[in-house]
């Protein structure tokens, strides 16, 4: 057993323990953790939903969005979940993210904050010129 | 007895000849992080300000870039937003391809690797070119 080669060959035979498809439904955590797996698909039909708004752009049929509910109920339900993302996704930032200062590395505090802070700045300079624009006089 | 619990340290991971560097999972995980990143910072204002302001306008009396067809066209003519719309597009589509691929695996779906990969990731760059396409000859 105390040769190398012997020790280096990746065991040839693994044990798989079987899983049923519904093994996220046992514990609220494993839930949420397929939740936030799933948030990805709300978030794509979300700009897939805002392409078709500039198809109708292009082809003249586009008016305006307001009293359009069922796109305000459909992105009610994907703010929410894009949120969740962001929330979920940011949170690991400090953990994965490793700035170099020195011979040591940034705090995970630090990094997170960062994360968050341009969360924060994005979201409210991000929509301040969004609003801004159509105030715009054309 | 001794001498057989005395093993022989293990040879590091990168010098081991079995193993051979991923680079096609190293970049859709690049590309997955990366989209993550952009699409949590950038996504959620946007579909506020669109999708919840917008249709709410007459109610709370609320402007926004999408108020229009005028408008619209006007902000989506500028080629910094066509190229952010493209960017988020892509970010965002390949980032849920590379979650769904491995949100699939979990659910139990766990043959057909190498066909789902071609599908998810296929969509991604697919969807991405129909979206650059016609961002870019809109208006």
């Amino acid at each position: 057993m105390s040769d190398p080669a012997e020790l280096a060959r990746p065991p040839t035979k693994t044990f798989r323990q079987p899983m049923a498809s519904t093994w996220w439904l046992r514990r609220p955590s494993y839930f949420l953790y397929m939740l936030r797996e799933a948030t990805v698909i709300f978030m794509a039909a979300w700009l897939v939903w805002f392409l078709y708004l500039v198809w109708e752009l292009k082809n003249n049929d586009f008016e305006s969005l307001d009293g359009n509910w069922a796109f305000f109920a459909f992105s009610v339900v994907c703010l929410f979940m894009t949120l969740y993302h962001a929330i979920t996704f940011l949170n690991l930032s400090g953990l994965i993210l490793r700035v170099p200062i020195g011979d040591r590395h940034a705090p995970a505090i630090a990094v997170k904050g960062l994360a968050f802070g341009g969360l924060l700045f994005v979201s409210l300079a991000g929509g301040a010129l969004m609003i801004y624009l159509g105030y715009v006089k054309l | 007895m001794a001498a057989e619990t005395e093993h022989a340290p293990h040879p590091a991971w990168h010098r081991r000849e079995d193993l051979k560097p991923a680079y096609g999972h190293s970049f859709w995980w690049f590309m997955f992080g990366n989209g993550g990143a952009i699409a949590a910072v950038f996504l959620p204002v946007t579909i506020f300000v669109a999708g919840v302001l917008g249709p709410l306008r007459s109610t709370l009396g609320i402007n926004n870039w999408m108020e229009d067809a005028k408008h619209f066209e006007w902000v989506l003519g500028n080629p910094i937003i066509k190229l952010f719309f493209i960017v988020l597009c892509f970010l965002t589509f390949v980032h849920a391809a590379h979650r769904i691929r491995y949100l699939l695996f979990d659910l139990g779906v766990r043959g057909a690797v190498r066909p789902l990969e071609f599908i998810c990731y296929g969509a991604a760059i697919l969807g991405t070119v129909v979206a650059a396409m016609l961002i870019i000859v809109t208006p």
